[in-house]
């Protein structure tokens, strides 16, 4: 096998993924069509892809079904490309597993990069990192140790266990729901202004400009995403 | 008890006149026996004339002839011989007593009909001050509700019994529960368009009396007048009064309806005049993009490297995809097709969020971000929110100088917190006015901007829906806009809620 990595492109219009195929064969990329859910699963336990580009309105099943298939049955980084741009949506998505959500129409160049870094933490989670890094901030997971320039940076219980949350992914949005379920306990899945409250005072502590938050980025509606 | 005495009262006035009569009679014989003396039969004749003018002057013929006759007796008894006694002994006092009498009658009947001319007039200079109070009112109110409660007002203190006024159909609403007699009575009055029912010349036997008055060619009022005793709800002679309040009323509801008909004659035109601005202004913002596609992608085909061909292809793109957008934001709010997803909303968020899908746009620019590091949360809508900051933004961008700054600041204000977004452009000139919120509507200094005017729109129906109040206005500090998102208090979300952190 060559080194490039394939990624598996599924929506029902043609033409969208020719230009999709072009634009990732471009960038290096080794690529794989599918037009309808049938065939796409089909694709995956053939290629075993690194990464899907998945619509959701596909002709035989709901697309959503097919992101929670392929997160769980394999290694693949999905990411969802579709013309739906309802919050719930991509809450849906997002839960079930895909690792990002673009919205039609999109930029080709933004849709690489995301595809990189998707690839990157995929790859980054093999190997387990303990140790995440953004702007001057050194966040040692197994530690539970945070450093901003050198020094040590007292963090409340909540404000660490928020930060280790979106550390773990980097660059991935984590739903609020997931994020209030994993923090405050299922109990609280509602309270979003605990996560709202929390994630300012982790901003006033790590950020360079609280007001103009860089690395610690929310998603209006959806969820909290960690940036290098 | 009270009765009683009201009874007595009712007694007392309806035999005034008499206790007036006798005692003027009882004064003047006084007056008379006193001078017979002195006075020759003839002349004290003509004291006996002052208390048939004290009386018929105030209570009319009837009671003026009694009087005279009265006063003619108390003359013969008291002071023509024989006294004391109805005998006359002189042929000469028999002339005089005739004369008297004659005399005291012609008078009684002049000043009854002098009387009746007067409280004519009063009541004529009562009913005109009733009917420009009621018109001058009439002339304030808007709705036709409020129109009739004002006619029922005004009757009501006239005819002292109850009135309704409804505006009459075949149905005859209001009636359901009346009496057959009642509804003849109501059909006629409205199908001869004059008084009927208990007191009026057609149909006396009907428990209430129908009065109408036609508005136009299909409606028409209908009042009612009833009472639970046997007397008449308003004096036939009353009647043309009330009919004329009636009719005042009915004409003002005419006035108010055809207004109503113009304004929305003028309403739909300025929808035709607006629905042919957005064709024309829809059609220059779909063919500029396209074109600088279509141009662009043709000399690219010619010259893959031709950088400056494939930016405006890029551009176009992007300005057709932020058409769309607004377009589709615009049906939802016009179709109410959205469903509210409130939960608490970091403003920071919310404005770095707002910036980071206005980047292209705002590359060349200075943001200058003003605001506390404490804020409330806000319960809101984030995707709505979202939306009208990006669309503040771009127009921000739109109509200021390339390169000038943008300002987004956030504060408290009395009862609630200001988010405002600040250009350096033109401003609005003189013009602050809501029309900017419109769609299509594009400011008097908005000419050379591009764009379709859709975005104030967004804004201000968005705003509506969250309950944020939006305000523009001049700058105070320099030349530019100023807008302004209002949270009110109960769109905040206080800092004590810090449990569990």
């Amino acid at each position: 096998m060559n080194d490039a990595l394939r990624v598996l492109v599924v929506d029902d219009e043609a033409q969208i993924r020719r230009l999709l195929c072009a634009a990732l064969r471009r960038a290096g990329y080794e690529t794989i069509e599918a037009e309808t859910v049938r065939e796409a699963l089909h694709m995956n336990e053939l290629c075993h892809p690194a990464a899907a580009l998945v619509d959701l309105g596909l002709a035989d099943r709901d697309g959503l079904e097919l992101v929670a298939l392929l997160a769980k049955s394999s290694t693949c980084a999905v990411i969802v490309i579709s013309a739906r741009d309802a919050t719930s949506e991509k809450v849906a998505a997002l839960d079930l597993g895909a690792v990002d959500y673009m919205t039609k129409p999109f930029d080709t160049e933004e849709l690489l990069a995301r595809l990189r870094s998707a690839l990157r933490r995929r790859q980054s989670n093999l190997s387990e990192t303990e140790i995440v890094h953004f702007a001057d901030v050194e966040i040692d997971l197994s530690a539970r140790m945070v450093r901003k320039s050198g020094h040590e940076v007292h963090l409340t219980p909540k404000e660490y266990a928020l930060l280790a949350a979106l550390a773990a992914h980097i660059g991935r949005v984590i739903t609020h729901a997931n994020l209030l379920k994993s923090i405050w306990g299922p109990a609280h899945v509602e309270d979003i202004e605990y996560l709202r409250v929390t994630a300012r005072s982790l901003r006033l502590k790590l950020e360079p400009v609280p007001s103009r938050p860089k690395h610690i980025r929310n998603e209006p509606g959806v969820g909290y995403r960690l940036c290098e | 008890m009270k009765l009683d005495e009201s009874r007595l009262l009712a007694w007392y006035l309806s035999v005034r006149w008499l206790f007036l009569g006798v005692g003027a009679i009882a004064l003047v014989t006084f007056v008379a026996v006193l001078l017979s003396r002195q006075l020759s039969l003839a002349n004290l004749a003509f004291l006996f004339i002052l208390p048939v003018i004290a009386v018929s002057g105030r209570y009319g013929l009837m009671r003026g002839s009694i009087t005279a006759a009265l006063s003619t007796l108390a003359f013969n008894f008291f002071l023509v011989p024989p006294r004391y006694t109805l005998l006359i002994s002189d042929t000469d006092n028999v002339v005089t007593l005739a004369a008297l009498f004659a005399v005291a009658f012609a008078v009684s009947n002049f000043a009854a009909r002098l009387q009746e001319q007067a409280s004519a007039a009063r009541q004529h200079a009562a009913d005109s001050e009733a009917i420009a109070k009621l018109t001058s009112k009439l002339g304030q109110l808007t709705t036709e509700a409020a129109m009739r409660q004002s006619l029922v007002d005004a009757l009501s203190s006239e005819a002292n019994c109850a009135v309704t006024v409804n505006e009459a159909d075949d149905a005859l609403p209001g009636l359901a529960a009346a009496s057959p007699i009642d509804l003849a009575a109501a059909r006629w009055a409205l199908a001869h368009g004059d008084a009927a029912g208990r007191g009026a010349a057609i149909m006396g036997s009907a428990d209430s009396l129908f009065l109408t008055s036609r508005i136009d060619d299909e409606r028409a009022l209908l009042v009612r007048f009833w009472r639970g005793d046997t007397l008449d709800p308003v004096a036939l002679s009353r009647l043309p009064f009330v009919q004329s309040m009636a009719d005042r009323c009915s004409e003002a509801i005419d006035r108010l309806c055809v207004a109503d008909a113009r304004r929305s004659l003028e309403a739909r035109a300025q929808q035709d005049a607006m629905r042919e601005a957005l064709l024309a202004s829809f059609g220059h913002d779909m063919r500029t993009p396209l074109t600088a596609i279509k141009s662009g992608l043709a000399a690219l085909k010619d010259d893959p490297g031709n950088s400056a061909a494939l930016q405006a292809a890029n551009e176009g793109t992007d300005r057709l995809e932020w058409l769309f957008a607004n377009l589709v934001d615009l049906a939802r709010i016009r179709a109410g097709a959205f469903s509210l997803q409130l939960e608490a909303v970091d403003i920071t968020d919310a404005i770095g969020s707002a910036l980071d899908a206005m980047k292209r746009q705002t590359e060349n620019r200075e943001i200058v971000l003003d605001m506390p590091q404490s804020l409330p949360l806000v319960r809101s809508d984030a995707r709505l929110l979202h939306h009208i900051l990006v669309n503040l933004i771009d127009n921000a961008c739109k109509f200021s100088p390339a390169c000038s700054a943008i300002e987004i600041g956030v504060g408290h204000k009395a009862d609630g917190l200001a988010l405002t977004v600040r250009d350096a452009g033109p401003g609005f000139g003189n013009s602050t006015g809501s029309e900017l919120f419109l769609p299509f509507d594009r400011g008097a200094n908005a000419s050379s901007a591009p764009g379709t005017g859709l975005g104030l729109a967004i804004v201000a129906g968005y705003a509506k829906a969250l309950g944020i109040g939006v305000h523009c206005s001049n700058r105070t500090d320099r030349n530019g806009a100023e807008f302004a998102l209002f949270f009110p208090a109960a769109c905040l979300i206080g800092e004590s809620n810090e449990e569990g952190i």
